[in-house]
């Protein structure tokens, strides 16, 4: 008798968790989910099908909901935002972290700014710009502007900001071809550059090269100088690993934005993430998990874009390691990927197939001849390189789980030809470190979204033999000479030949082997206006509020 | 008792020692370093060294151990090499977090532990016992991950009634705390359960049940009390690991703990933060488990006596 009360007990149990579990499961999938947001009550809650709308490639589901504005109209105060990655740093001229860039398009305004959503370059601090010369550009700036610390931004903060950050770590890269700041008057500055920059332009819309003002720096610690800035959002207050807080600045020059507080806060795991979108206890959502995106698009409550990211995912085989140093072999590689098969199982078909080392976003990007799947031949061409019976290597990976992923589909489809891959699955340090210029990874799994600095940037950092990510260690004075020749061109048209060429010599050479367009995922709720296109993983949140009445 | 306390606490300087000596040692031969993380792919080659140069990441392993060192007895942990924040500064901010996750965790542990292991004990071998075993084993099998991702979803999404992520007043340490409460509860029950089966067959329990003293009060006063070292030393040790941070409940419920701060600055290798934070969550969980040494003179009036001595 006992042990049949003690069964039926056990039975109760479970039977109630598979209940509990069921319940999650079917509900979610409805149309409008619990929520305890303020704005979502005015919402339809019919169970029609999603929206979808496509809009410059970029995938919209759901729709937002419409708002009526006049004088009374009142602003949900704070709007929430998860990004996948952590804040780290106010560092601005130092930071690397795509999170922290974002932070510092809120708190910093550029000379220039990129428009993401028309993909034109854009007056910021500047009201006007003037190439005078190949290596002379004039900027008129913009007057009236205030810095968080009340004081005005002038010539000279340009002068310091650019100065300060030649030789900053992030920032260097960006300011190296420029020789001298010249102060015109207070509200006119020349740059004089060491030699023709045609994507200086673009140096100044990246996050690394937003205005610092001169006058925080000289009388403040450079940690506090650091948070002083001319953007719409002022620094409140970091707990690290938990949220940064981000106030308005009424006195911003463009007018006071309408959300008076911006937080920044950190969810680590993506199920989480996107639970707490669910929930309303934030209202953006960046990157929630891939598979589960079907619960945003089938919320009434919430939209789902689904951006093509700047990111090329791709892989690189290493010249400096046997047998990737023989062409044919590398040829051979190409020959043997299947790019449809990987997004679909990689990404589940949410992503592009990419065939150039230039992103299609680049204004340079030109359709070139990518060695197509084709099994037979990449035998043949082991063979003719002397590798009848393939050869066994290693394929590295970072932990993230895309990567180890791409790393598996690879792995299979190389088996197909007879090339035995091992994976090896690394945290992001190691792997860092293993794939760095000069290391000694056979194949690695990586990505790249370099294109948004310029083309220059895009091709130098992973082609030239002094690249900071030549990560396949090429060291070709041709690709070199082109690099360089394509940077300093004043004539477009020639600029433009020189990189179609670079372009396809670079995907014959095969060391650098394109495979998809990624997607950036972005959840929020239907109330939620003025969100747009990120650059890169720079999300451009400026504009964003919420009607609350 | 004094003297037992004062020894214990000079105990602490060569474990310290021990501790940070080991931390750096073994963040410092993993491969990669905080260059490789900060750098992204803005940095050249020669810039990196550089920076590593400034960093003294350069210098031998014995030379960076006694810049920290002399930084240590100085009381100076350093500042993060990510952040550049104060490792004291961080570690302290994160702390009311962790002591709030590990204490609510622990009340509910024992909550559900106590009464379930004595219902066990009591009626031992009935279907009581057995329903509170199937329990226990059920708390330890369940994956804290998994179990958290579900109360996330029935109390949250589906119900309301919390919140989800985050450490905002009292009502959001409720699911976190059950999540780290219910693995920390199996262990528990078992020691009680087995701690009071001993006790329950000892002869003054009998004594005191011929004296006409009613079950429950036997139970309570003189079977739980005399029992309650072993349950004691488990709890205690349980909530001195809850220190070092509960990371799987803090990453589902993004709860701003130590556990994620010492995962993130290993990942990030920030051998600062890490060192300075398992120094100073080993320094916490001595003292807790000194505490609980202590407390057992108060439970126990023989091992206050042999402390007097």
């Amino acid at each position: 008798m006992n042990n049949k009360k003690a069964l039926a007990l056990i039975l109760c149990i479970c039977l109630t968790f598979v209940f509990l579990a069921g319940c999650s499961g079917s509900q979610s999938t409805g149309a409008g989910s619990t929520s305890t947001g303020s704005d979502t009550n005015n919402l339809e809650t019919s169970s029609e099908k999603p929206v979808t709308e496509i809009k410059k490639g970029v995938i919209v589901t759901g729709k937002a909901v419409d708002v009526k504005e006049d004088e009374n109209t009142v602003y949900q105060k704070r709007i929430t935002i998860a990004p996948a990655l952590d804040f780290t740093s106010m560092d601005v001229q130092n930071e690397a972290g795509g999170t922290a860039k974002s932070v510092f398009f809120l708190v910093f305004n550029n000379l220039v700014e990129y428009d993401t959503m028309n993909s034109k370059i854009v007056s910021g601090l500047a009201e006007s710009w003037e190439q005078i010369s190949d290596t002379l550009w004039e900027f008129k700036l913009r007057q009236g502007v205030k810095f968080h610390d009340g004081s005005d931004f002038t010539a000279k903060d340009v002068k310091f900001t650019i100065e300060r950050g030649k030789n900053q770590s992030a920032a260097k890269s960006k300011f190296n071809t420029i020789e001298e700041v010249i102060i015109v008057d207070d509200y006119t500055v020349q740059l004089k550059l060491t030699a023709p920059d045609n994507d200086i332009i673009y140096k100044l819309c990246e996050a690394n090269t937003v205005m610092l003002s001169s006058n925080a720096f000289a009388t403040l610690p450079e940690e506090e100088a650091n948070k002083i800035g001319t953007g719409p959002y002022k620094y409140n207050e970091w707990v690290q690993g938990d949220y940064l807080s981000l106030i308005r600045f009424d006195d911003y020059w463009e007018g006071a934005k309408k959300t008076e507080e911006i937080v920044i806060r950190h969810i680590p795991e993506a199920s989480s993430r996107l639970i707490a979108l669910q929930t309303g206890e934030i209202e953006i959502c960046i990157d929630p998990p891939a598979v589960d995106l079907h619960y945003v698009a089938e919320d009434k409550n919430l939209v789902l874009w689904q951006i093509p990211s700047t990111n090329i995912r791709h892989i690189i085989l290493n010249l400096n390691v046997e047998p990737f140093n023989n062409k044919l072999v590398r040829q051979a590689v190409a020959h043997a990927i299947n790019r449809e098969d990987l997004i679909a199982i990689v990404y589940e078909g949410n992503a592009t197939p990419h065939y150039n080392v230039m992103h299609t976003m680049s204004e340079f990007y030109v359709d070139v001849d990518c060695p197509e799947f084709n099994p037979e031949k990449a035998k043949a061409l082991l063979a003719e390189a002397g590798y009848p019976n393939g050869f066994k290597t290693t394929i590295y990976s970072s932990s993230g789980t895309v990567q180890k992923a791409v790393a598996s589909v690879i792995q299979a489809q190389l088996k197909e030809i007879g090339i035995d891959v091992e994976i090896q699955s690394l945290e992001t340090a190691t792997f860092n470190a293993g794939v760095a210029p000069g290391g000694t990874y056979p194949i690695a799994v990586d990505g790249w979204g370099g294109h948004t600095i310029g083309p220059d940037n895009a091709l130098r950092s992973p082609f030239h033999s002094d690249g900071n990510i030549n990560r396949s260690n090429i060291k070709d004075k041709k690709v070199d000479e082109m690099i360089d020749a394509a940077l300093s061109t004043s004539n477009y048209e020639e600029r433009a030949k020189i990189y179609a060429e670079l372009q396809q010599y670079l995907i014959n050479n095969c060391n650098w082997i394109p495979l998809a367009i990624e997607q950036i995922n972005v959840g929020m709720k239907a109330g939620l206006q003025g969100y747009e296109l990120p650059l890169g993983l720079h999300h451009h949140l400026r504009n964003i509020y919420i009607v609350e009445k | 008792m004094y003297k037992y306390i004062i020894k214990r606490l000079l105990l602490l300087i060569p474990i310290m020692l021990a501790v940070s000596f080991i931390v750096f040692f073994i963040t410092d031969l993993a491969p990669g370093d905080v260059v490789d993380i900060i750098s992204g792919t803005e940095m050249s080659v020669e810039d990196k060294e550089k920076l590593r140069e400034e960093m003294g990441l350069n210098d031998p392993f014995v030379i960076r151990y006694f810049r920290y060192m002399s930084g240590l007895v100085r009381g100076d942990l350093g500042i993060s090499l990510v952040t550049k924040k104060d490792v004291f500064q961080v570690y302290i901010s994160r702390l009311p977090a962790t002591l709030k996750l590990a204490t609510a965790g622990t009340v509910v542990a024992l909550s559900i532990a106590i009464p379930l292991g004595i219902t066990a004990a009591v009626h031992q071998n009935s279907w009581r016992d057995s329903g509170s075993m199937v329990l226990g084993l059920l708390g330890l099998s369940i994956p804290t991950f998994w179990l958290g991702l579900l109360m996330i979803i029935i109390f949250s999404l589906k119900l309301g009634w919390f919140p989800s992520i985050g450490n905002e007043g009292l009502i959001s340490v409720v699911l976190p705390a059950i999540t780290v409460g219910s693995g920390q509860a199996a262990l528990t029950m078992r020691t009680t359960r087995s701690s009071m089966l001993e006790v329950i067959r000892q002869d003054y329990l009998r004594t005191a049940r011929a004296k006409g003293v009613s079950e429950k009060v036997v139970i309570r006063k003189h079977a739980l009390k005399n029992a309650l070292i072993p349950i004691l030393t488990v709890a205690g040790n349980q909530f001195g690991i809850a220190m070092g941070g509960a990371v799987m409940t803090e990453t589902v419920f993004a709860w701003p703990g130590i556990g994620r701060l010492i995962i993130d600055s290993i990942n990030n290798r920030d051998t600062q933060m890490v060192t300075g934070a398992i120094i100073l969550t080993t320094m916490l969980s001595s003292v807790v488990i000194l505490l609980i040494d202590i407390a057992y003179a108060f439970v126990d009036p023989r091992i206050k006596a042999r402390y007097t001595k």
